[in-house]
Order: structure tokens, then sequence, then C-alpha cells
């Protein structure tokens, strides 16, 4: 008797609180999730932390980072797409086109509303320290020669964020990339140890995430894939410079949240998110944590998002990737 | 719940028969004969050889073992009822915590399960909700796990103290 | 030497001093509750710690991961749920002390041993972090498949009772591992269709269900009255510890370095060593017919090597920025964070910081004795509680627990399909430690596999062509195959007897 009773009486509260209405107050007036799909204590994940903080100042309630990292991202970004539109559940997100072409999940920018891109970190390509081929255009023309022979890690699942721009740049090379071995891994730490080890000829990874290695004078770095040197590592030779054409191509994140999210809050959180990003708190810690910065509005990333699926596509397909 | 070696074996055996099935359709890696089937396929052979011998050794223990020899609980409906009520507790959080609450599923399970097993409702229910708000504060306030709000959400601005 | 004062003096701030403390704690609340782990300690502390002063910061994820290591042996002993993954290679060993009253002693090594191993694996990686990391950083894909292939033995070595069971439960925990994406090819595996699984089956959420649901169904069929662990007296618990460390002081020993060297391997920690551990005490046991009964000897040798093992993880991850276990892989994004980025630089540009880390190691260990002596006090006196509202709320601790781990509420799903086939296990002879180490070693030893055959081109020859691998790989081919071979040998012993009776 007791238990119904007691059941009732939750019943009858929920059913209080559900028909408690909802007043179209200024958004948000209630804590907001940030998911961020990547594990605790990881890139993406500081770089969630740090927006969340300054985004609760600004609207003066918390934003909570909930971490879902499970299947290298797919899960994380799943919700951020099917979350309820209301402004309460965004994310930051990542490199996803690949999700779709391996057949893992049905990711694609019609699910998400940009909101804006607040970084970009350049893929870098690596050699062992003893490596015979010490420039860009040695170790191209060697893979070139005999691309069978080369082992080259992906510094995480292949089809991600490093490998593609790297793979790209083979192609336009001419290089046969379908004769390359890519050996995937957990994650770039793994492909760098596995390098350092004598297990694999070259990684694709960040200049960051070697940084460790480069110092302790196992890792050369022969590239990054961007026009201009970046700060934190003025030794290492962009494309442009090493063979004169542009190539840009790495890892990006930006906030979006799921279609059909109102854009009064669309345009409220870009203006916070340009407010952040031209901090200097903002910059100060991106900078420390090796993060570059890269400003995209709602309307460019949009557009990037389209970009970057098609290229992803493109280099997959030529890789032989694509899951039919 | 003891049963007899054979169905066991059986159970392990159909098991590994049907990864194998399964790992059959997996595709290679790029360029080795390898790939995703490569281990399950050789798990559901192991499993298959284990189910198999279990199988054996249940068929020559017949007269010893019974197919299924309950323990002495199945006997007693309160105890069943009990080993019915840990399930139905999970279950019902894993199908309407999203929806109704962390906290509502939490006090709901723990007077349920604390008093079917004390017998002692009242106090049940006064465990039930101090233990519910301790773990509420400790993980959601504390150490921001998101435990999912249900239909306290449009409110959960008014339980967060930061 | 004037570095490490400068380090000293920061660690004993009193800021720093009490956020250790503190962090202490919760390491040891975390740890002793099951369903929550000593890496989920961790990554519960990187908000808390994300704006916080370097040393501070990283002082307390290392005190709270070594007391929460530490205390997953409570509930082993008193219970029988691990409170954390590094913890169940024991479990039943030491459940089995407490029944026989020998409770004291089990969670007395649990403490002791614990102190010593965190001592022995801090002071190596005070002194030989540079020569360490540079070992670790000879191990390529296939010295790791064959080293993943070593601790699969493991499995058949510790399990009791009937091998063709272990076997079962072995292959069935390393078939959950393959549910999900397959990290090497992308490729998915029954996942039937749901996203949720995709991310494959979490340890904690198996672990959890396995364990402490499997148990809370036992304790709700239970009829006669369960012996309340309270009512047997937990004396001192260090009474006795010294001539028993002393005894066993070659498997602590033993336990010291296979868990530093463990835990500075990239990919495997704490839980790995402890099974590992284990599985070595017992082999060179002068009694190995008590194990498995109630015996303090392996309890001792893998409580030291779980948490020498954590020391070991800091060891490729400050030199080289490589994780050594879960734990470091979070702390390195913790010191990118403060500013103190890993690798040899480390050393030369801010040392007092670095050394003032591995200090807090050791202050963390020393204080684990007291600290240590409160927990099991208290734990007693939340056992004197009833077990029908214990029960309960543990159910509820690990409810939440498991959901922490991927913040999904389908971990609860699996939780509880994984306690219904682990009562159903346990029912029927066949050992659950086994399948635990499964899901541990399960994505080691395939992706390694897959690895080395993608870059040997599909050919086994390269798994011996490089030194350490072929060494590793011929130890490997005999431990697996000397079992068999005694077998065979007895079999035409008895045959032979056999005849000429």
């Amino acid at each position: 008797m007791m238990r119904r009773h007691i059941l009732s009486l939750a019943a009858g509260a929920a059913l209080m609180f559900g028909l408690a209405p909802a007043a179209e107050a200024a958004w948000p007036e209630r804590p907001v999730t940030i998911i961020v799909p990547a594990a605790a204590g990881g890139g993406t994940d500081a770089t969630g932390r740090l927006l969340a903080k300054q985004l609760q100042d600004i609207f003066k309630q918390p934003f909570n980072v909930v971490n879902q990292g499970q299947a290298g991202g797919v899960v994380g970004h799943t919700n951020i797409a099917t979350a309820r539109p209301d402004g309460y559940t965004i994310g930051v997100i990542y490199p996803y086109a690949q999700y779709k072409l391996l057949g893992q999940a049905d990711i694609t920018r019609d699910m998400f509303q940009p909101v804006a891109q607040f970084n970009f970190d350049p893929a870098g390509f690596h050699a062992p320290a003893n490596t015979p081929h010490k420039t860009l255009k040695e170790a191209l023309a060697a893979i070139k020669a005999n691309p069978s022979k080369f082992k080259i890690g992906c510094g995480g699942p292949c089809g991600g964020s490093w490998d593609i721009p790297v793979s790209g740049l083979f192609i336009d090379q001419g290089i046969d990339t379908k004769q390359i071995t890519f050996i995937p891994s957990n994650g770039a730490a793994v492909s760098l140890q596995e390098l350092a080890a004598g297990g694999l000829d070259f990684v694709t990874a960040s200049a960051p995430e070697a940084k460790a290695l480069i110092e302790a004078g196992k890792v050369h770095p022969l590239v990054v894939m961007s026009d201009d040197r970046i700060p934190a590592f003025p030794n290492i030779a962009p494309v442009k410079e090493q063979i004169g054409k542009t190539f840009e191509g790495g890892a990006w994140r930006g906030v979006a949240g799921p279609k059909g999210l109102p854009q009064d809050i669309v345009q409220s959180l870009e203006k916070a998110l340009k407010q952040i990003y031209d901090s200097a708190e903002f910059r100060d810690a991106m900078t420390a944590r090796g993060f570059g910065m890269r400003w995209r509005t709602s309307g460019e990333f949009t557009a990037f998002l389209k970009e970057h699926e098609e290229f992803t596509a493109r280099i997959m397909t030529a890789l032989n990737m694509v899951k039919k | 719940m003891k049963f007899n070696d054979a169905i066991v074996g059986l159970v392990v055996a159909l098991l590994g028969a049907a990864v194998i099935a399964q790992a059959g359709y997996f595709p290679k890696a790029r360029h080795i004969p390898y790939g995703p089937g490569f281990l399950p396929t050789i798990l559901g052979v192991g499993l298959a050889i284990c189910g198999v011998l279990l199988i054996v050794r249940g068929i020559s223990e017949r007269r010893t073992q019974p197919l299924l020899k309950l323990g002495e609980w199945s006997r007693s409906p309160r105890h069943v009822f009990g080993f019915a009520l840990v399930l139905v507790c999970l279950a019902f959080y894993a199908l309407f915590a999203d929806d109704i609450g962390h906290f509502a599923c939490s006090v709901l399970i723990l007077l349920v399960l604390i008093g079917h097993l004390t017998g002692r409702w009242l106090r049940a229910l006064w465990i039930s909700i101090l233990a519910s708000i301790a773990i509420q504060f400790f993980f959601v306030d504390l150490l921001l796990v998101p435990l999912p709000w249900g239909v306290l959400e449009p409110y959960s601005g008014w339980f967060v103290w930061r | 030497m004037e570095v490490m004062l400068q380090a000293l003096a920061l660690l004993l701030e009193p800021y720093t001093l009490m956020v250790i403390l503190l962090a202490s704690f919760f390491g040891l609340f975390v740890g002793s509750m099951p369903g929550l782990t000593a890496t989920m300690a961790t990554a519960l502390l990187v908000p808390v710690t994300f704006f916080m002063a370097p040393v501070p910061a990283i002082a307390a994820v290392v005190a709270a991961s070594a007391m929460a290591i530490f205390a997953g042996d409570i509930p082993g002993a008193l219970l029988r749920i691990p409170g954390t993954p590094a913890s169940a290679a024991y479990t039943d060993e030491a459940y089995a002390m407490t029944r026989k009253g020998e409770g004291e002693m089990a969670l007395g090594a649990g403490v002791t041993c614990s102190v010593f191993g965190g001592l022995f694996g801090a002071a190596a990686l005070m002194f030989f972090a540079p020569p360490l990391a540079e070992l670790a950083l000879k191990f390529s894909s296939f010295e790791y498949f064959w080293l993943s292939c070593l601790g699969l033995a493991c499995a058949i070595l510790v399990a009791p009772g009937s091998a063709v069971k272990s076997t079962i439960s072995l292959l069935f925990g390393l078939l959950i591992a393959c549910v999900g994406i397959d990290s090497m090819t992308g490729y998915t595996r029954f996942t039937f269709g749901y996203v949720q699984l995709t991310g494959g089956l979490s340890l904690i959420p198996v672990l959890v269900g396995m364990y402490a649901v499997a148990e809370i169904i036992r304790y709700a069929i239970t009829i006669d009255a369960p012996i309340t662990i309270a009512q047997k007296k937990i004396g001192n618990i260090f009474a006795g510890q010294i001539p028993m460390m002393w005894k066993y002081k070659v498997g602590i020993m033993r336990g010291n370095v296979v868990g530093t060297l463990i835990g500075a391997l990239p990919g495997a920690g704490a839980d790995i060593a402890a099974w590992v551990s284990y599985a070595m005490s017992k082999k060179f046991s002068k009694e190995p017919e008590k194990f498995g009964t109630g015996h303090v000897e392996g309890i001792a040798e893998a409580g030291a090597a779980n948490n020498s093992a954590l020391g070991g993880a800091y060891v490729p991850a400050t030199v080289f920025g490589i994780p050594g276990d879960s734990i470091t892989a979070i702390v390195i994004g913790v010191l990118y964070m403060k500013g103190m980025n890993p690798g040899p630089t480390i050393f030369i540009r801010n040392p007092e910081l670095i050394y003032a880390v591995f200090l807090s190691f050791i202050l963390a260990n020393l204080m684990m004795l007291p600290l240590g002596w409160i927990a099991i006090k208290s734990a007693k006196q939340v056992l004197s509680v009833p077990r029908s509202i214990l029960m309960p709320i543990i159910l509820m601790f690990c409810l939440v627990g498991s959901f922490a781990i991927d913040n999904t509420v389908f971990a609860v799903t699996v939780m509880l399909i994984f306690g219904v086939i682990g009562f159903l296990m346990e029912e029927n002879g066949i050992p659950i430690a086994p399948a635990v180490l499964g899901l541990v070693l399960g994505p080691l030893i395939e992706n390694n596999f897959i690895t080395s055959m993608m870059k040997a081109e599909g050919n086994f020859l390269p798994f011996f062509e490089r030194p350490i691998a072929g060494v590793l790989g011929v130890v490997t081919i005999l431990v697996w195959l000397a079992p068999l071979a005694v077998w065979l040998w007895r079999r035409s012993q008895g045959h032979r007897a056999a005849v000429r009776a």
C-alpha cells in the first residue's frame, strides 16, 4: 500500500513540475551543458573548459562540461546533433566527416547549427631522429619512388585530422598513396612512441603533440601543414616554404549546437565567443597549451564544414578507405 | 541456479558458433589477410571447443548433476521477489532516468530495496531521501557529474549553489 | 640539492598541504567505493584543479590516485567487491582471509605493502626516470604483443578450479572487449545497430555489474543470515606486518620492481601490474597450494605492485610526454595546462616544480599509513550498518560511478546485464576474474597484433626479429607450452605406471 502511495506522490510531483510553464525569458535561465566528445584531461576537454568558464562569467549561469569520449567521439557528436535544440545543450565539435565515410555513424553538417570556430592546429609530419630524409622534399621523393616500402603512423585512427591533410599533399605530389601502409593507433602518443621505438618510418601528428620527443632528440619534425610558421615552433618550416604551394590542413575545433537552435541564441553565443576569443586570458591559456587560434563566424564555419566534408571524402576515396 | 554442465556447455558452444558466423562477414584490414574478424574467430573457436568439452563432461555426470539445481531461495517467494526486485530497479533506472531524472529514481530505488530488505518502510523513506541528497550534493555539485535532471531540468539552476 | 629544498618548500606550503590532505580523503573515498576508480578520481579532479597552481594541482592528482589504488582493497577484503580494477586480482583471496578471521592481516598488508610499493615507485621515478623512460621507448607493437600474451597466461595461472571454465571466462572477457568500433580498422563489431555500443563496453560498468550487482543479487537471495564481518573483530591492522613483510621480502621486492616496470610501459598500468604480480607470486611461492584459501603472500606482492605502478607510469609521462597508464594520460593534459610541458626540458626549465611533484608521491605514501588506518577503521564503522541498508546504497554508488565513466545512462543497462551474467557464471563455477583480465588485455593484444601484422606485411617472422621482441616471444611460447608439456609428461608417466601395474 505504502509503495503505491509513494509512487502516486512521485507522479503527482512530476506532473506539477512538468506543467509549470517555462517562461520565455532571456536565454540562458538555467545551467547549460557543453558536450565535449573527448575524455577529461585531453586537448579538446581543455578548450571546452576554458570556454565554459568564461561563458559562465558572461551569462551568469553555470556552463557544465560533459565528457563523452567513447568511440573516438562518435557518441559525443551524435549526442550534440540529437540534443533538444533549446540552447541548453551545445558542444565542441572537431573533424567528424570520417565517421560517415567509415560507416560508423551518419553525422553530417545538416545535423549541426555551427556557432563559431575558435581553433586550428596544422597537421605535422615527423620522422625518427636518425632518418635519412631530413627535409620534406627528400621524404616526398623517397616515398614517391617506392611507396609500398613506407609505414606511416596516423597519430590516431586513420582517416583523422592528421593523416588526411598529409595524404592530400601526397596525392598532389603524384604519390600512389594506395600502396603506402598507414598504421592506425589509439592516439598520437602511441604512434610517436612507435616511431621512437623504430617501428615506423613517419608519423602524422601535430607539432605540440610531438614537442617532448622533438626536444628529447627522438623525433625529427619535417613540416607543418600551414602557410606560415607557427609561433611555438619557429624552427619547423611550413609546406609553403618547402615546396612553394599552399597546403593547409589539420585539426579544428568549434562550438555547435543541434540543428534548429534558435537564431537569437546562436547570435548571442557567437558574440560571447568572439569576446572570449579576443580576451587576453583565453589567448594566453591557448598559447600556453600549444593551441593555434583561428576565428570563423557562424556563417564562415558553416561553409567550412561543407569544405571539410568534401575534402575528407575526396582524400579517403583516393585512399580506398571509404566503406561501401 | 546451478545448471548441468551440458547446458552451460551448449550455451557457450552456441555463443562461439554465433561469433564465428558473425566474424566471417568482417572485412580484412588494408594490405594484410588479417582484420577485425581475426581475434573474434579465434575466440569463437575457443568457446566452441570449451563448450563441447563441458557438454561431454555434463553428460558423463548426468546421474549426479541434475539439469537445473535451484538454490533454496527459489522456494521462498520473498527471496524470489528480492531477486527480481534488484533487476527491476536497475532496469527502471536504465529506462527512465533520462526522463524523470536521477534524483527521483534514486529515492525510489533505495526506498523499494531498503524497504523490502528491512521491512521498515518509514525508516527506508528517510534513509533513501537523505542518501539521495548526499549523492546529489557530492557528485553533481561537488564533482560536476552530469547526472540527468529529468523533470527537474527547468529548475536545475535552483539546485546548483555555484 | 638546492632544487630539492626549493621543491620541498613548494610542497610544504600550507595551501598545498591542505589540498593534498583533502585530495587524499577524496581518493580514499572514491577508491573504497565500488564503481569509482583511481582513473575516475583523477578525471573528476580535472575541473577542480583546472584553476589551481601547478604543484597543488598535480599533487592533488598524485595523492588521490595513490589513496584510491590502496583503498580499492578495503571493499575487496570486506565485501568481496573490488573498489578499483587494480584490486580485482586478489579480491577473492582477501575476502577469504577476512572470512577466516584474518581481516586485519589482509587490510594491514594492503596498507603497508601499498606504502612500500608507492615509495619504491616514487624513488624509481626520482632517480631512474631518464634511463627507465629510454627503456620504455624501446618497446614497439611487437614487444607489446608478446607482453600482453604473457599477461593472458596470468589468467590461467591465477584462476582456481576447472581449467575449462577459467578458459571460457577468459575468452568471454576477450570477446566483450571486441564490442564496438575496432580502433585499428574503424570497423564496427557486435553493436547490433546501437550507437551507444560503438564505444564498446567500458570496464567499469562491466566490473561493477559482475562483482557488485552479482553480490547484491546474492545478498537478496541469501536465506541464512550472512556472516557479518563487523562482528568479527578487526584489531590492530599493523600487528604482525613487519614479520610478514620480512617473510615475503623477496616477493614484495619483486612486486615493486615488476609494478614499476609495468607502470613505466605505456599502455599498461596498475590493473595489469597487480595481475602479473599475483600470478608471479603464486608461481614462485613455496606454498602455491595455499593461494585462493586466504593466504597473504599474493596480496602483499600484488598490493605493492599496483601502487609502485603509479609512480612508474609518471616515468614516460614526464620524460617523453607519453602516458604510462590511464591516469597519467589525464595528468599530461594537466601538466600542459599548467605550463609544465612534459619532456626532457621539464627537468631543466622548472626542475623545482617537477621535483615537488615527485616529492608529493613520497608525502602521499607516507600519509597513507595514518590515513589508511583511519579509512579502515571507518570502513568498519560503515559495515556496522545493517547490510539490508548498506547494499542498496552501495548499488546506488555503483550506478552513479558507472554513469560517470561515459556520462550516459546506457552504462546502467550494461551494469544490469553483466550483473546477471556474473551471477550466473559464479553459480555455475565459472570464475569472474579471468573475464575481467580478458577485458583489460583484449584491446592491447588485438591492437598490437594487427599493428604488428600491418608493419610485418602479414609475416610472422618480424615478431621475433627485434632483440627484445625475440626474447619475449620465446618466453611467452615457453610459458604457454610448459603446462601442456608437463601435463603430457605426467600423463605418459601415469600411463607407464598403469601399464607396469
